[in-house]
């Protein structure tokens, strides 16, 4: 297999509602990745994009739709889907293209424009249930979270403001990503006493409806040795997904993260995650599931992320601990499904790569991993970088 | 053993509908199209910087060169049609009062082209090869393709 | 992003932008009807509600009784064996307290979905279902309801019954609400 790096990488602003046409934002996002890599489109042997359901953006066939925008008129091109968990799995599907030494380049994207959803993007979700055995109940949503939610909280004792600490920390961090659409300075009291939208979910516990698109630009060794310099190599992808019978399993640990886990680690030839994995970007589309993924991870034991979390490990200038979510993740930067999972895998390399501004964390880093998670809570989608010493 | 079903009073159905509708904004070349043809009663193309090729409908970039376009110019009439059909029934199976002929057609020097309905002329005289114009309301727009129509030019 | 771009693309409208016309758009509104036929088990387990009955599937391979009930394992990827009756209690898996509908409007009085494992099948063996006469405000829902309550199903009247996971009205704390 070939070793794949990660030349470049861009986004656009993440916004409540664009003006731009999926297409255009998977231009900007392509353009802005081509020129961080300094390379242009005629570098682009193969073009890879993902995306969440039709029913957002409300084109159906949305991959073929998007592709003149993502580059891929004339190439070979292929759309990739797994619910949420898509934007991280972008990076393993980009990477088998040019492991397997059939390309020397693959531009990766994701893109998402749920706006045009109406009155509510939540709304197309419900076609995810069954039709028999429980859409007649009049589901929504929302419901999956908070009953994963209180499951998790239940059974280790979790208290409401250890994870609005997680929302606090991530939009606080989001302050410093370019292209956030909702950061800011928040109290825990203000977090745990926003709307109650589903107990126990709380209304700036959940992350946005978002539009916006994201790019990554992959290669194999011969290119990125014809650039020079230091690169950041993809070292390991995993990828798993769970039964969709979701109310006969486990809802407090989510093994389907833990399986992905286990394949990046050992494609990566890492035994010790704990000490070889120094920045983590789970997956954190409600604030109760970045613990609930960071256990998954095996970055801490079941029920034991909340209390790092108290004691600051997670925190982004720790020096002792593992940063997680620097970006400031979907609560802090915004959530457009695909596009979302794909920023915090871009955080990963400009993090590794010394490229995060503001944002870069304290400790020195050689190896990061971002998670994704979607469908119905089915998948876990996983991607570890690591740079040369 | 196995345990199919051999009669259809025993087909145990659920009902579902799609429940969301859609409001699509016409992004930043489209945006630009729609007010130059309501506003100006024209259409417009846009100009890759880089090859000179133009584009209808208008677009941000250019798909070849992938680099921004930012120029637009209307197209000159008449454009020529390319292909054509003429509709009998509508989208819920009904017979129209009057068939429709919907032609795509295309303008020298512009790639790409628009599909609108073709008014004005009898669908058994429509041939491949007739020049046509828009007929665009300026009127009462609904700022939507509907706008849209091709007369004989 | 290499010079920490502060000038990313994207133009963000505001929802003023759209009402009073600075930005066009198109609108649609899709007529898709669907007719989902529920297969065999799923036919079954319809039926057996209508009689006021959970069915359950047993596959021997893997060892489990299964509610939804279906034709084949996921696990041992056998064909299931055998129809189960199963009791109408259960206990509370997890719960929650919504006071939200599916379009994102607001409710009044909460709804209280759950996850209800089902007694007589194997753990985490669960079904979505709402819970019933425990209370109409947060407050009264989270002092009645607790994770690891022992539940029954509330049916709807023989003749009201159509073969829908609606004809249990919810389920309710045994021994009453």
């Amino acid at each position: 297999m070939n070793k794949v790096a990660v030349l470049g990488a861009g986004t656009t602003r993440f916004m409540r509602r664009s003006l731009e046409t999926g297409r255009e934002m998977c231009w900007e996002a392509a353009q802005a990745a081509l020129d961080d890599a300094g390379m242009t489109l005629d570098d682009i042997d193969c073009v890879v994009l993902g995306t969440a359901p039709d029913a957002f953006d409300g084109v159906h066939m949305k991959g073929e739709y998007l592709l003149d925008g993502a580059g891929a008129k004339g190439k070979p091109y292929t759309r990739v889907y797994v619910g949420g968990g898509t934007g991280v799995f972008m990076v393993p599907a980009g990477w088998w293209h040019v492991a397997s030494g059939a390309f020397r380049t693959c531009l990766v994207l994701a893109e998402e424009k749920m706006s045009s959803t109406q009155p509510h993007p939540q709304g197309a979700f419900n076609a995810i249930y069954d039709p028999f055995t429980e859409r007649p109940l009049g589901v929504n949503l929302l419901w999956i979270f908070s009953l994963e939610m209180n499951r998790y909280m239940q059974t280790y004792g979790i208290p409401v403001e250890t994870i609005a600490k997680v929302a606090v920390k991530n939009k606080k961090n989001a302050k410093d990503h370019p292209a956030s659409q909702v950061a800011g300075d928040f109290s825990v009291d203000e977090i745990v006493n926003s709307e109650v939208m589903a107990y126990p979910v709380m209304r700036l516990m959940v992350s946005p409806v978002t539009d916006g698109a994201a790019a990554m630009v992959l290669a194999n060794e011969d290119f990125a040795k014809k650039k020079g310099g230091k690169h950041v190599w993809v070292d390991g992808v995993g990828w798993n997904l769970d039964t969709s019978y979701w109310t006969n399993r486990d809802l407090a640990y989510p093994q389907y993260v833990e399986n992905a886990a286990k394949m990046a680690f050992k494609m990566a030839g890492i035994k010790d995650p704990r000490k070889e994995i120094h920045v983590v970007e789970p997956y954190d589309p409600f604030a109760y599931k970045e613990l609930h993924h960071l256990e998954g991870l095996q970055l801490a034991d079941k029920g034991e992320a909340p209390k790092r979390l108290e004691e600051g490990f997670w925190d982004r200038d720790t020096t002792t601990g593992i940063p997680a979510s620097p970006s400031g993740g979907l609560l802090g930067v915004g959530n457009p499904i695909a596009a979302a999972g794909l920023m915090k895998a871009i955080e990963i390399y400009l993090q590794l790569a010394g490229k995060a501004g503001a944002r870069q964390i304290k400790r020195s880093a050689q190896r990061g991993m971002a998670q994704a998670w979607g469908d119905l809570m089915q998948v876990g989608t996983v991607m570890i970088m690591g740079v040369e010493k | 053993m196995h345990e199919y079903l051999t009669r259809s009073d025993q087909l145990r159905q659920v009902h579902g509908d799609w429940q969301v509708h859609y409001r699509y904004t016409y992004g930043v070349a489209g945006e630009r199209f729609f007010r130059e043809l309501k506003d100006h009663g024209h259409l417009v193309a846009s100009t890759c910087p880089k090859t000179g090729k133009r584009y209808l409908p208008p677009s941000l970039y250019c798909e070849d060169t992938f680099v921004e376009m930012t120029e637009y110019s209307p197209v000159q009439s008449p454009g020529t049609v390319q292909s054509f059909t003429v509709l009998h029934d509508s989208l819920e199976n009904e017979p129209l009062a009057e068939p429709i002929v919907v032609a795509f057609v295309e303008f020298d020097g512009v790639s790409g082209g628009l599909l609108a309905p073709l008014r004005d002329v009898k669908p058994d005289q429509v041939k491949i090869g007739l020049k046509v114009k828009p007929a665009i309301d300026t009127k009462q727009p609904t700022n939507s393709m509907v706008d849209l129509a091709w007369v004989p030019a | 992003m290499s010079a920490m771009n502060t000038e990313l693309r994207g133009t963000s409208l505001r929802e003023a932008d759209i009402r009073e016309g600075r930005a066009l758009v198109t609108e649609w509104h899709p007529k898709a009807l669907y007719k989902f036929d529920a297969g065999i088990a799923v036919g079954q387990f319809l039926d057996g509600l209508k009689e006021g009955k959970l069915l359950g599937r047993k596959c021997n391979a893997s060892g489990r009784v299964v509610i939804p009930p279906r034709m084949f394992c996921e696990i041992s990827f056998q064909r299931s064996d055998e129809w189960v009756q199963l009791a109408n209690t259960g206990t509370v898996n997890t719960f929650s307290v919504s006071f939200v509908n599916w379009d994102a409007s607001r409710r009044e009085t909460p709804q209280v979905p759950a996850v209800v494992d089902i007694d007589g099948t194997n753990p985490n063996m669960g079904i979505l279902h709402l819970l019933g006469e425990v209370g109409e405000t947060l407050d009264e829902v989270l002092q009645r309801v607790k994770v690891g309550m022992a539940v029954e199903a509330v049916w709807k009247p023989a003749e009201q019954r159509e073969g829908a996971i609606t004809d249990i009205l919810y389920f309710r704390p045994v021994g009453g609400g």
